[in-house]
Parts: C-alpha cells; structure tokens; sequence
C-alpha cells in the first residue's frame, strides 16, 4: 500500500505544479484557467519538435490559401535536431509568449468581464490552443521523452519493487518551485503587489501598482510553470496529445482548490497527496471486496470529490478577487410579440420540415434542422440557469443524460437492438409515462447538483459543477450495473407515436428528414420557449434576475435566494431532460459520448455566441450547434475549401472574440441587423439600390477580379466561381472595417478638436 | 454622436465576429471530391486536382517482383477464374496458392502483375463509395485511413480499370468517386456523416474508426452496406448488413490470437494481461482474453481440443483507461505478478505509454516478451521508443504489408508488401502516414472491394450494392490483400459482423517488422462457450 502511495506521487507531482500555476493566475487576474492545461500542452509539444525535427511552431496557423502569400508559422533551427538545453530555453520562450497573449489579448480586455465571460474565453483559448497544436503537431500522440535520469531503482526503500527516478526528480522539481514561487510571493515587492492588488486591486492601484502589468506577469509565471512541469514529468504525463494535458486540469483544479486558491505550498501538497490517492484506488479498484458500482473510474472520482468537498465546505472563505469594476451580464430582455414569433417560426419550419424531405442532396438538412432544434431546446436550460440566474453550469448535458438514459431504461423490456445484443432489463413503460419519469429524474438530480450554488457561485460553481458532471459519467452512464448496458453498447430509444402519427425521425430511406418528427421537436422548443418566456415575464423571472443582479441586495428585498437558486436549477434541469428525451428519440440509441461534461462546455459557448440572456439567443445557439444547420450549410455551400481544418482554431477564436467584443452574443445584434435590413428592403427603390450599387459595387468587383487572379495560386480546393464571390465579399467586410475605423478616428478628432474649443473658450 | 459611432463600430465587429463565426462553424466535413483528389496530391504539389496515372515506366516496376506464376494445377478453392488466357496476355493464374492465401490470391497477383506491365484504366460513369472516418478534431483525428483509401481509388482508377475491372481481359470498370466525410469526436456528428453520405447515393460505405456505432441504423434502413475497415464497437462485431474486415476482426481474431501466440509460441505459464479499459475494451477482455486462458487452464469448458491443456496457468488482468497519464501503478501490478509474458491490445499512443511504463520500471522486451496488437503498429513511435520496441512481438492481420519484403518468404506477400510499399507513395501519401497500421487498413479496404468487385463482373453478375454486400456476406477464405483471408460467412454468433479472425504475428527488428507465424487462429478457444460480457 505504502509503495502504491508512494508510485503515485509522479503524478502528484504534474498536478502539483499546475495547481500551482492556477493559484498564480487566480491571484494575479481572478481567472480559473481551463486553458491551463492547454498552455503546458503547447509549451511541452514545443520542446518535443525543437528537440526532434529542429523547428519552433509558433502558435497560430496559415490560413490563407495560397502557396505565395503565406503567414510564417514556423521556425527552423538547421537540419535535424537542437540540443536539450536549447530546445529548453525554446520551449519556456514559447510559454512567456502565450502567456503574454493570453493576458493582453484575452484576459485583460476581460477585466471587468462578469465569471461566465471570462470561463468561456478561457474555453476559446484552451480550443485555440488544442487546434493549434493538432495542425502544428499533428492528432496522433507521441510519447515524451524524458529530461531527467529515469532509470528504474530497484528495491526501492527496501519496499521490494522497482522505481522510476523520474518521479523522484520530478516531486523534488515540484517541490523546488513551490518553494521558490512561495519565497516570491511572500518576500518580493511584486509578490506582495501580487497578493495586495488580488485582496484589493483598488488599494493597488493607489499604491502605485499597476494590477494590468502584475496580472501579465503572473500569466507569463504560470505559464512556464506549466511548461516546465509538462518537460520535467516527461512521460509520466501520457502521451502527447492536443487534450491530453487539458484533462489534467481538472486534477489540478482539485489541488489549486486544497490551497485554498491562495496557498500554493499547500496546493503542492494537495496535489501530490492527490496523485498518491489515486495511484492507491487504482491497485484497491481492482480487489475483490472493493463496491462494484465505484469499480470503474474510481481513479477519476478522487479529485472531483476533493473540488466538490473542498468548495462545500470552505465555498464561502474561498477568496474572491477584489476588482476595480465587475460589469454584469448583459441584459435580459423581456420577450414581446411572442404569438408572432410563433406563428411565423411555425410556418417556416413546417415548409421547411416537408420541403426538406428526399429533396437529393438537401436531405441533409433535414437531419441539420432537428439537431438544431434539440440544441436550442437544451441552450434554453442554460438561458434559465446562467442566464437568468447567473449561475454557471456546466453539467446541463449531463442532466440531459439522465433523462435520455433513465428514459430509456424505462422503455427496455429485456429485448435486443440492431446496437445492442445484450438484453437490457426494464419494465417497458410506454415512451410519454418513460419520458416523464427520465425529465423527473433529470429535475431531482439538477437540484443535487445546484445544492453547492447555495454556497459558492461564479466560476467555483462552474468547477463543482464539472465535478458532477464527469461523476454523472463515471458513476452512472458508463457504469453497466447501474444501466444494465454491456460492452459500452448504446441506450436504445424506441420510437415515440402520438394518436396513431409516427413520431420516429428515421426514414425509410434511412435518412433522417422526416417531417412527423421535425415538427414534433418543434412543437416541443415552442413550449419550452413559450414556458421561459412566461417565466421571465413573472414574478419568479423578476427572482431572478434579482438573485442574478445582487444576490445579497435580493435577500434584502424578502426573497429566499437559496430557494430560487435551486428552483432555477430545477427548472433548468427539467428543459435539458426534455432535451435530452428529445435527443433520445432523434438519435433512437443515445451513448455517454452525447453528455459528457466537454458537449456541456461546448452548448454553454454556443448558447453564450448565441446570446445566453435570451431565448433567441438560445435558438440562434441551435442553429450553431455541432451538426446543426450552420455546420451543415457550410458543407453544403463551401464544399472542397478546406476550412474544416481550422474549425476548432477558428471556434476558439471566435469565443474569445465574442466574450470581450460582443458579450450579449448574435441573437440582439441579429435582430437588430434584421430589422434594419428588412426596414431598408421594405423602402429601397431603385434610387436606394443604385446608391448601392454606386458604394459597394466597385468594392466588389475589385475583390472578385483579385479572387480570380489568385485562384491558380490557391492550395486548396476553392472553385473557381467561389473564390470571385469570397474575394468579393471579403473585400466589403474590409471595406466596412475600414469606413469604421476611418470614421471612428474622425470622430474622436472631432471631439479633440471641441475639446480644445472649450478649453480655449474657458481660458 | 458618439453613440452612432460605436455603433456602427460595432456593427462592423458585428460583421466581423459573424464572418469569424461561419467560418468557425463550419463544419467538420469535405464531401468534395475535388478536395479528397487534391489531398491525395504529391506534397508541394500545385498541379490540377485531378490525379493523373504514374508514369508506368516508374511504377515501382523494379522494386516490385511478382511471384512466380506457373501455371502449374493445384488445389483451387472456386477461383473465378483460373484460366489466366484472357486476352490482356497477362500472366498465367496460379490458383495452387488459393487455398492458403485465400480465393481468388493468384488471379489477384496475376491481375496485379499485369496491370503494372499494362495500367488500365476506369472507364464510364464513377460509382460512388462513401467513406466515413474521424477527422480534424483533436479528440481523435485518424487522416490517414481517408488517404490511404484516396491513394487506393487513385490506383484503382488510374491503374487497375476500376470496379468490376476483368483486367485478364483488357475491359476496364467503372472509376470510384470517393466521398469522404470527415467526423468529429460527437454521436450526432456520427449519424450527420452518414446522412450526407446517403445523400450521395453511395454503392456501398466504409467506416473506419467509430465510437458509437450509431451510424449502422440508418445505412441498414438506406440498405447500404457497410464495410468497418477498423471494428471496436460492440456494434462493429454484431451489427447486420456490416461486414468487419479490418484488423483480424478487431478483438475477436487479434485477443484470442494473442492467447493462443502467447501461450503456445512463447509457451508462457504466467501471462499478464493489461486491457484496455473501455466500455468494448470490457468484454474484449473478459470473453476474449480472460475466458480463452480459463479455458485452456480448464476452468471454462469449450469444445476446444485444447480444453484444460494448460492447468498451471495463471493470469492476471490490469485495466488502463485510454490516455492514462501515468501508468506505473498498473505497470507496477503487471511486473509484481512475474509474468513469462504480456500481452496488450490497445489505440496506437496507449501502447506505446504502456511501453515506456515498463521501461521506466526496468523491463526489457528480452527479460519479459510482450506481445501487442496489430493496432499498436506505429513505425514512428517504435523508433522513437528505441531498444524499448526491439524484440517486441505484433499480432495482427493486415500489418504484414509493412514487413521488410526482403524478410518476407511467402511471395504473395513479398509481392503484395512491395505494392503496399510502392503504389501509395506513387499517388501521394506520404511516408509517415504510410507506416501506420490504419493507413494499411483503408488502403486494404478499398482493395477488398476492387477485387470482389472484379469478381462479380468476371463471374457474369451485374455490379449492384446488392451484388456487393452478398459477396462479402458469402465470402468463405476469399483472399484478402495484405491480410488474411475473409470468411463473413462463417462468423460466430454473436460477433455475426466479424469476417477475418485470422491474424499473423510479427516481430519488430528496431527497423522493420520480421514474420514470425503465418496466418493462425485462435477462435477455437472460445468454440462452445458462454458469451462474457464482463467479470
């Protein structure tokens, strides 16, 4: 036992130093970094290349299609290879420079940003940084090679067994800069900047601090932490992977949150306690007296019950960051003209439903439409939970999961699938009364899991509620003696009817376009959107949002905060069961893959590029769902352009964009351009066109000769007739960029120069 | 005006953030058969998108020697055609080998041999195959099955008349039209691909790697058939109207194989068996791993003949989840129980973390033999890992064509391992992908299908997906390329979908792989006995 303890502490060590990296960024900015894993990922696959094939791959990608005009996105070093030392100091440069970025072009423009903001860019980050990393170093994992001595000691302590060296150096390393990062911040002026401007970053500044430069330089801190901690472990990490490493943050996270998000002596500590625990419920998982239904993953339990545990019990002494100004988020607007909307929507997707039908290769939209649908009927969870409430929760697929699973055990009568094989045992309920009983189990276990929000909020919340969620997958989706599935094999779903209409969504060409089904996906997100929009208009809505604007401020005012928070969970937990019930019916055999806690980050950033305070929101969110009409739209319209490669790269960016630029998301500004463009369509006479034509057409035809001229030039597959159309409407986004910013500048002269006048006129 | 200014600053991030936004959402597919073309192009090319022929004088004829092909008698096992008089002049058909190599092995090579002195190409209107694969996401991106199967098709066409080609003959077939569409890591992602897969109207789809599976329903309701080139669902080993061909038929033929290498050619009496442990990893182990061994220590019975032979086995299983980050607690376990070998199935990266587990422990591959699967097969991480890998043992099916040909006795797979190692770099895959057990697979994929396809045309038949399917459904020892031979007709139930539980074993030399046993089986092991789903 003591040498399994002891055989872990390699792997403590890894969560040790990036634990302590967490601290450093949380102290330094009030950012928990999901993208921290990802920084040590980069900096270690950094090391890897320089040392094995001699190049530094800087991190961004060539996304212009041509072979003359390129962006650099590579450094070579000579032929072959470069020594360990260089690759070293290579690979910690690296980390200063993303850790520089991460600051000035991501977390800085947030400062003020509310929690949820700031988690979803650090989600676009940790996106940007793995697609990155796939187009630079490739998907398929290499195995690191070892920095320090590595040989195996036998008999180590006398123990017996055989030891890795490796893991001794790297707890020492650990250990090392703890020590010295603890010696920082407790005796130098700028750790003691660090630590006064994170109590009160007001009191800084009147200090003479200045917290935005303090900030950079714990990121850049923290970041060759990471990187020095991916190289020293070495192989103890894994394989090299684009996610490997951002995996590990969750084991981090459980050490950062043992120090208390301010110790980092102590988040060492806790981190290799951590690995060595995990390292002893590996070898015990596999005893005969050990419970069957913790069997699997009880390795992955340990720091999830320690985030959980730890957040419970010490939630309200956890240190929240001092800031000059916090804004809110946006607002929530209070929907108007809702039996038009209905009326409106109901027409367009009922044509669409039977025009989509064996319509060749439109089919597919079809398929795209109901995916669209159900993603907006599971973002609408989240506008109730974040939106409404401010409560960040990242286990809403998880609760749609329950629905979907527990639905479909309820519907299992002991018969086998096409997928399945095995018989699962059931009672066979009737799909409206299983239904309903896997949307009640998704309500009771939503409120479980809002039980931590009575105590913690923000970004803590947001941990607890990976927790849960991963502890959802381990505990029940994938664990047979609680869903009778063996071998992994899927969920089966059977198909709903309703007064004699066949609601299944396959066809029997085996297409996914049928119309019945559409409508009836439909049918359900109009009462689920007609539900939150009577909520929000009520006096449970005004709740709310008053929990969500002040939540002390709301106690004042008489309302029961607690109660509200897990109404708001409850209520949230029941529209992602219906989502998840739905999502059952569309896919018939619904696997753990659907919900893990990754798909619940993936919705909330959809939902928040959406809009997350509004029910339009949440439907423009459907519609850039993965596998929805977005994404199918653009393989129909963009075939052979290759873009697919950079859709994790481009994803992540557009997060970040989206959290600092446009924090109330698409649907607003949406509604807003829609109004304006039908307003104008509806006045323009051939006068307004022609204007039209006069301002934006030589813009156009410009940007489609140069689109054609550079077509022989281009490497990938843009045709011919599309690289006129996008070099044409490339060249109006630029134009429009530029009138923006040519009369931005003119404006601001134009108030210096009023300035002045008053000056001079008051002189 | 300020307000009117910002705004309308905003609206041009606005117009921005959207443009960001489409192409950001743009998603995870190129059907495009252009693109697929194009992606196949000699790296540094900027030619045209359309893949011309190689030059036939370059074509690796050299390097590529055929077998001898007497047109000596022997033992046919319903060859198609052994005449080899057509009127192409190729060489004559050696139909002696068919009923080792599988049927149809000496058409294949004569047909082969002759296209190389005589390329042929695909004629008409192209027959499009659907070809689903992981792609582009981080979670999983496998690239080199699509190209691998790009470079086929290109072949194929360019070269081999296309499907349902009688190359004896001189009378082309049809040229594939490839559609590829590329997967993320998602279910829905999953039934999308097969959804705009199905708008094509493909003949038939192959699927490479899938978690889910969730894609067999709605090919079964089109009546597409579908070839799973790399099975590891439980759906790829009992799904019907799917023909599992890749890899020995996943862990059917490669997990029994490994218990029947282990304990019979390494003699071992204490195996240790690490297994991968995910939701189809649970019952490869328990019914093809634990089971077999119980059975041959005698503590499961089975009509096997080998029942009980062993009764001092012992051994012990240690479950690794995918991407463990340290696994030196179960390296730690497997060392501890002193095992006279280990065997281990696992995804490419795991394997070869588990290795350098056990080296960071001490091991060495002559102190303990370890035994992987074919799907560990890695040339770049079994260089990387160095003295670690020397020695190292493979049991697999379609690894074979990366052996060293000139370590290759058996002239059809001397013949096919220079093809394998010749044609697809002549049509634009690139070394590194090359080397890959996957790439292999898809490459072995499509050239299942061009010769099954051949041979309906050559037996008279009309090529429909109908034809198709019922010739994989039928196949009883037909000849597979680089590979063991296919038998969909005989597959065992439950694992109904499983056609190949044949597998060769290998063993890296730190350069390239050397044979060591010929096609084996070790099926038998688990003849008569109870499905074990799991412990």
């Amino acid at each position: 036992m003591i040498f399994f303890l002891l055989i872990g502490l390699g792997l403590g060590a890894l969560y040790a130093m990036l634990g302590s990296g967490l601290v450093i960024v949380y102290r330094g900015s009030g950012v928990i970094n999901f993208a921290h894993g990802a920084f040590a990922m980069y900096g270690v696959f950094t090391f890897d290349e320089a040392r094995r094939n001699g190049m530094v791959r800087l991190p961004w990608v060539d996304f212009l299609p041509t072979h003359t005009l390129n962006i650099p996105v590579s450094i070579s070093l000579g032929d072959g290879t470069v020594s360990t030392p260089v690759a070293f100091v290579l690979s910690v440069l690296m980390a200063v420079l993303i850790g520089l970025i991460a600051h000035f072009l991501v977390f800085r423009p947030l400062r003020n940003a509310p929690a949820l903001g700031k988690v979803v860019a650090s989600v676009g980050v940790m996106l940007y940084l793995q697609g990155v990393a796939q187009l630079n170093f490739g998907g398929s994992g290499r195995q690191p090679q070892s920095i320090v001595p590595n040989k195996a000691l036998k008999n180590f302590l006398g123990l017996g067994k055989g030891y890795p060296e490796g893991a001794i150096w790297a707890v020492g390393i650990a250990v090392a800069i703890a020590l010295v990062l603890w010696a920082v911040f407790k005796y130098t002026r700028f750790g003691l900047a660090t630590r006064a401007a994170a109590g009160n970053e007001k009191g800084a500044v009147l200090l003479g601090y200045s917290p935005q430069w303090l900030a950079a330089l714990n990121w850049v801190i923290a970041s060759v932490v990471a990187t020095v901690a991916a190289i020293v472990v070495g192989p103890i990490q894994g394989s090299l992977t684009p996610i490997g490493l951002s995996q590990l943050v969750v084991g981090a996270l459980g050490a950062a949150l043992i120090g208390g998000l301010r110790s980092i002596m102590v988040a060492c500590w806790g981190g290799l306690a951590l690995g060595a625990v995990q390292s002893l419920l590996g070898l015990w998982s596999g005893k005969s007296w050990f419970p069957d239904i913790l069997r699997s993953g009880a390795r992955e339990i340990v720091p999830l019950a320690v985030i959980v545990l730890v957040l419970f019990l010490r939630g309200k002494s956890l240190p929240q960051r001092g800031a000059l100004e916090e804004k809110r988020l946006p607002l929530s607007p209070k929907p108007v003209r809702i039996p038009q909307h209905v009326v409106v929507w109901s027409i367009v997707v009922v044509a669409l439903a039977f025009a989509l039908q064996n319509s060749g290769p439109r089919t597919v939209f079809a398929f795209a439409l109901s995916t669209s649908l159900i993603a907006a009927i599971l973002m609408l969870s989240m506008v109730v939970v974040t939106g409404y409430v401010g409560q960040i929760s990242l286990a809403q697929m998880s609760l749609a999961g329950i629905a979907a699973f527990f639905m479909a055990r309820m519907m299992a009568n002991g018969s086998t699938t096409i997928s399945n094989p095995f018989p699962v045992s059931g009672p066979g309920l009737p799909w409206p009364i299983a239904a309903l009983l896997g949307v009640i189990a998704a309500v009771v276990v939503g409120v479980l899991v809002g039980l931590p929000a009575v105590r913690i909020r923000g970004v803590q919340l947001a941990v607890v509620t990976i927790a849960a969620a991963i502890s959802l997958q381990t505990l029940y989706f994938d664990n047979q003696k609680a869903t009778d599935l063996s071998a992994g094999a899927p969920a089966n779903v059977k198909p709903a009817s309703l007064f004699g209409i066949d609601l299944r969504s396959l066809g029997d060409r085996g297409l996914n376009d049928r119309p019945e089904f559409a409508i009836f996906v439909f049918v359900v997100l109009v009462l689920c959107c007609l539900a939150v929009a009577n909520l929000r208009r009520n006096g449970t809505g005004r709740r709310f949002l008053a929990v969500r604007a002040n939540e002390r401020a709301a106690a004042a005012a008489g309302i029961n905060v607690s109660r509200t928070k897990l109404l708001a969970f409850g209520i949230g937990a029941g529209i992602a069961g219906i989502g998840g019930v739905m999502l059952g019916f569309k896919q018939n055999d619904v696997s753990s893959a659907n919900f893990v806690y990754q798909a619940s980050l993936a919705y909330l950033a959809f939902a928040y590029l959406g809009g997350i305070t509004s029910i339009n929101g949440a439907i423009v969110g459907g519609i850039l769902a993965p596998a929805g009409l977005m994404t199918v739209a653009s393989n129909y319209f963009l075939k052979g352009t290759n873009i697919d490669r950079y859709v994790t790269v481009l994803g992540g960016a557009a997060l970040v964009f989206t959290a600092i630029a446009n924090a109330n998301g698409i649907a607003p500004q949406l509604q807003m351009e829609l109004r304006h463009v039908g307003t104008w369509l509806r006045n323009a006479r051939g006068r307004e066109w022609a204007s039209l034509a006069r301002r934006a057409g030589p813009t156009f035809v410009v940007g489609a000769i140069v689109g054609f001229v550079l077509w022989p030039l281009r490497v990938d597959s843009y045709s011919k007739v599309w690289m006129p159309i996008l070099g044409g409407l490339l060249a109006l986004v630029v134009r429009g960029i530029v009138l923006s910013v040519k009369h931005s500048v003119s404006q601001k002269k134009k108030l210096r120069e009023g300035g002045s006048r008053l000056e001079m006129a008051g002189a | 005006m300020r307000v009117r200014n910002s705004s309308r600053l905003r609206r041009a991030v606005i117009a921005v953030s959207a443009f960001a936004l489409i192409a950001a959402a743009c998603g995870s597919d190129d059907n495009n058969a252009d693109s697929t073309t194009a992606s196949t192009a000699a790296p540094g090319s900027t030619a045209a998108p359309d893949t011309a022929a190689p030059e036939t004088t370059a074509a690796g004829g050299d390097t590529t020697a055929a077998p001898e092909t007497t047109a000596a008698g022997g033992d046919t096992t319903a060859a198609p055609d052994t005449s080899g008089g057509g009127t192409a002049g190729c060489p004559a058909i050696d139909s002696s080998t068919d009923g080792d190599e599988g049927t149809g092995a000496g058409r294949f090579v004569s047909d082969l041999t002759c296209a190389r002195d005589t390329p042929l190409k695909a004629e008409g209107d192209p027959i499009v195959i659907g070809f689903q694969n992981l792609e582009g996401d981080p979670n999983g991106s496998f690239p080199e099955f699509s190209l691998a199967a790009q470079a086929a098709v290109d072949y194929i066409n360019n070269e081999l008349g296309g499907l349902g080609a009688d190359i004896q003959n001189g009378i082309p077939g049809r040229p594939i039209d490839l559609k590829v569409c590329k997967s993320v890591v998602s279910p829905d992602d999953s039934q999308r691909c097969a959804n705009e897969l199905l708008t094509d109207e493909p003949f038939m789809v192959f699927s490479s790697i899938n978690f889910f599976g969730n894609q067999f329903p709605i090919y079964a309701a089109a009546k597409v058939p579908v070839v799973v080139i790399t099975p590891i669902t439980v759906g790829d080993f009992t799904s019907p109207g799917v023909y599992s061909i890749g890899g020995g038929g996943g862990c059917l033929g490669v997990h029994t194989g490994l218990v029947e290498f282990v304990t019979n050619d390494l003699a071992a009496k204490r195996v240790a068996v690490p297994w991968a442990d995910t939701p189809p990893g649970v019952v490869c182990y328990y019914d093809l791993e634990n089971k077999p061994l119980d059975v041959l220590q005698g503590k499961v019975d089975s009509s096997s003949k080998k029942a009980g032979s062993i009764p001092d086995l012992e051994h012990i299983g240690v479950s690794i989840k995918p991407a463990t980050p340290d696994v030196t607690p179960q390296v730690t376990e497997v060392l501890d129980f002193k095992p006279d070998a280990i065997m281990f199935s696992a995804q490419g990266a795991d394997c070869w973390n588990f290795v350098d587990g056990l080296g960071r422990l001490g091991w060495t591959p002559d102190s303990i033999p370890l035994v992987l699967s074919g799907s560990c097969l890695d040339f770049d991480a079994m260089r990387a890992a160095g003295d670690l890998a020397k020695g190292v043992y493979f049991v697999g099916a379609s690894g074979a064509v990366l052996n060293d040909p000139a370590t290759i006795d058996n002239p059809r797979d001397k013949f096919e391992a220079e093809i394998y190692q010749s044609k697809p770099s002549e049509y634009g895959l690139a070394d590194d992908q090359l080397n890959k057990g996957f790439a292999t697979q898809g490459w072995t994929g499509l050239m299942s299908l061009w010769e099954l396809s051949s041979q309906i045309v050559v037996s008279g038949n009309e090529l429909t997906p109908d034809a198709i399917s019922e010739a994989y459904a039928t196949t009883a020892g037909q000849h597979l390329f680089g590979s063991t031979p296919l038998s969909c007709s005989t597959a065992p139930t439950p694992y109904i979908a499983v056609c190949n539980a044949e597998v060769t074993a290998t063993q890296w030399n730190g350069e390239a792989l050397e044979p060591v046993r010929e096609k084996f089986s070790g099926i038998d092991l688990v003849a008569g006995t109870e499905l074990k789903p799991g412990p």
